[in-house]
């Protein structure tokens, strides 16, 4: 299933290979409450209807041209 | 400044070590009738998730799901990490003192629902990929201040949790 990107932001923190990469681009498939909706390491998962985890923007920075 | 998830850990074992309160005996997952109570140590009763995950073989809900205990949110609970970059805190901690519920393990090694990434956490942890179960629950989360109540996923194993994750809002 295809996600629409709202925008691509750059994860700065703490690398975890089951949630977010330091220095890696993300899509932005929402924004919820402020939050950063996106598909982490984790992935695509079907046995979900909403896809993704939510995420602090504080935690990114945004990629202006990708 | 956290620096690796062994001490993620440590601090988050007396939190969600799963205990059913002193010679309870009885954790509230499904199935195992008969067996409540009967213990007379005073000493809280730890149930390793791979516990029950092996009881889910025979004793599972009909969905699939294995329900674990609703836990209390202490003040060091928190959801996501120290921010490494800039040293600032990520202001996501579960509301001290509120329920954590509908604990569900929706995806394990028994389920017919897999955990896609188990030789990631393997390899992270040192616990083997068959005994991580991914839950699920209903927190309340402080964020800048505010209470929201949240869906959070985390990975559990042994009693430790990983990874803990905001799904949603709820609204």
């Amino acid at each position: 299933m295809e996600e629409v990107v709202i925008k691509k932001v750059r994860y700065r923190g703490q690398s975890d290979p089951v949630s977010l990469i330091h220095g890696k681009v993300y899509d932005v498939i929402g924004i919820e409450k402020g939050w950063y909706r996106l598909i982490d390491e984790e992935g695509y998962d079907e046995y979900e209807d909403v896809q993704g985890y939510l995420y602090p923007p504080e935690m990114f920075d945004e990629v202006k041209d990708a | 400044m956290v620096k690796d998830i062994d001490y993620v850990m440590s601090m988050l074992w007396g939190v969600f070590t799963l205990d059913g309160g002193p010679g309870s005996g009885n954790h509230n997952h499904a199935g195992r009738p008969g067996k409540v109570g009967g213990s007379t140590s005073t000493k809280p009763k730890v149930t390793h998730l791979s516990s029950v995950y092996k009881k889910g073989l025979t004793d599972r809900t009909k969905d699939g799901l294995i329900p674990l205990l609703d836990r209390t949110a202490k003040s060091n609970d928190v959801v996501k990490w120290l921010d490494e970059k800039t040293g600032k805190v990520v202001n996501l901690t579960l509301q001290p003192g509120s329920k954590i519920t509908d604990i569900k393990v929706f995806a394990a090694d028994e389920l017919k629902r897999k955990i896609d990434i188990g030789y990631v956490l393997e390899a992270k942890t040192g616990i083997s990929r068959s005994e991580w179960g991914k839950v699920g629950g209903h927190g309340t989360v402080r964020v800048n201040g505010e209470l929201r109540g949240a869906t959070l996923h985390w990975f559990e194993a042994r009693g430790k949790v990983y990874s803990r994750k905001v799904k949603g809002w709820r609204k």
